[in-house]
């Protein structure tokens, strides 16, 4: 018995320097998965799917009851509001006619990117509380790449960092390891933005930095991701005289605990 | 019985608890993933994993506790993971070292499930944190402890025993045991 014992605190021991090799080789992340990840990520990822969808629909099955009440209501200003973006859109149907002409006069380039959208479901979250990471039902076959961009219609999601053939693996922005770089809006003065062990969303802007409540931030040029997507509101700001920097809270405009449908994009070249 | 046929018997019968179990870490890994995200209070979710490691190393002691956190770790470190064996490695010392316990509890108690609960869920966070610490991720101490391990253990300790009590069940089946009348 005792031999038994000894010998499963030697395995033990074996597995654990085996695994401390593979975490120091592998923690410089990977992109593509091995063929062993990617035939277990492709197997389980359809499991995954069914069952995150009936959380969802059961969730949403009582979450109708209890919003039986506010519909109507809720329907009369939804109307108004059609009603008037309809309008707003059109006055700005007009501007973008004018705009393109007057570009056309001045022989500028299209500014603004066209992209291609892939439409996908996640299928699973991570299981622990540290980060925040979740999986998606298109991969390879799908033509999603590492570093493509992730939104919904609300603004930035996150961004892909593997890919298998129908799976692929989203850091989401509130991620702790995850640093986009970008700009107020208003002001455009630029700042790094990170996610921290509470799903929370900080920016470092410089101290004298224009930058008040509620103030929109999107992307810059100079991330990782396309630049102009939004991604939330200035909640609170913060100074700090002696680190010679803002902190600032953002609210992110993405409902990250009620995340269903995604679109990876991707820049469409130019020819088109 | 004859010599032959009772080891026949028993050897069916670890085939079969193996694959059980292996079935147990796949529904597990699946549920957390998807259906357990529902159970987040605060933004955090109990330690299903955790739950099963302690129930099978109080029942049963390391070398299952150490199998079960090892393949289930493993299996998050695959799908949702960066670096390789960051999970396998936490989950499955803190399955062989609750499991240690094994010959010195009393296995039809909840007061082991919910202490062992605790024990496992600071012995496992602060294995991962060590390792992502050395893999250059800046995360607070105070702030994890506060925000994360004390609530998930608190958490862990009022389901365990609740879970323990269906798996002691499942495993008193006579597939299950190794005992045979």
């Amino acid at each position: 018995m005792r031999f038994l014992k000894n010998k499963l605190a030697v395995i033990t021991v074996i597995i654990a320097c085996a695994l401390i090799i593979t975490v120091a080789f592998t923690s410089k992340g990977r992109t593509r998965p091995t063929t062993f990840e990617s035939f277990v990520g492709s197997a389980i990822t359809p499991v995954q799917k069914v069952f995150f969808k009936t959380g969802e629909f059961f969730k949403n099955t009582f979450g109708t009851l209890f919003e039986l009440k506010t519909l109507k209501k809720d329907n009369k200003t939804l109307t108004e509001e059609v009603v008037k973006l309809k309008e707003e859109n059109r006055k700005l149907y007009q501007m973008a006619l004018e705009n393109k002409r007057l570009r056309d006069l001045l022989e500028f380039k299209e500014s603004n990117p066209k992209y291609e959208y892939i439409g996908a479901s996640i299928t699973g979250k991570d299981p622990g509380n540290w980060f925040d990471i979740f999986t998606i039902d298109k991969g390879m076959k799908n033509d999603v790449e590492v570093n493509d961009s992730v939104i919904t219609g609300q603004g930035l999601v996150g961004r892909v960092i593997e890919v298998g053939s129908n799976y692929s693996k989203v850091m989401a922005i509130i991620d702790e390891r995850s640093s986009i770089s970008v700009i107020v809006n208003r002001t455009r003065d630029t700042g790094i933005v990170s996610g921290n062990v509470n799903s929370e969303l900080i920016a470092v802007m410089p101290l004298e930095s224009d930058i008040v409540k509620g103030d929109d931030i999107i992307t810059s040029d100079f991330s990782t991701f396309y630049k102009g997507l939004y991604i939330g509101k200035v909640e609170s700001v913060e100074k700090q005289e002696r680190k010679l920097q803002k902190l600032v809270k953002i609210k992110t405009s993405v409902d990250f605990k009620r995340l269903e449908e995604v679109f990876v994009i991707k820049q469409a070249t130019l020819a088109d | 019985m004859g010599e032959s046929t009772l080891n026949i018997e028993l050897s069916r019968r670890k085939i079969v608890r193996i694959l059980i179990i292996s079935l147990l870490i796949l529904i597990n890994f699946i549920l957390e993933s998807t259906l357990f995200q529902y159970t987040r209070v605060f933004g955090v979710k109990p330690d299903f994993t955790i739950i099963l490691i302690t129930s099978y190393a109080i029942m049963r002691g390391s070398a299952f506790g150490g199998f079960i956190g090892l393949f289930s770790g493993l299996l998050q470190d695959l799908i949702f993971g960066n670096a390789m064996g960051i999970n396998g490695l936490s989950y499955m010392i803190t399955g062989y070292l609750i499991g240690q316990s094994n010959e010195n509890v009393f296995k039809d108690s909840f007061v082991p499930s919910v202490i062992f609960n605790i024990g496992a869920v600071f012995l496992y966070q602060h294995l991962f944190f060590l390792i992502t610490y050395f893999s250059k991720t800046n995360i607070s101490y105070t702030h994890a402890l506060l925000n994360i391990i004390i609530p998930q253990s608190i958490y862990n300790a009022i389901l365990g025993p609740i879970a323990y009590r269906l798996i002691y069940k499942l495993d008193e089946k006579s597939f299950m045991n190794n005992k045979i009348y």
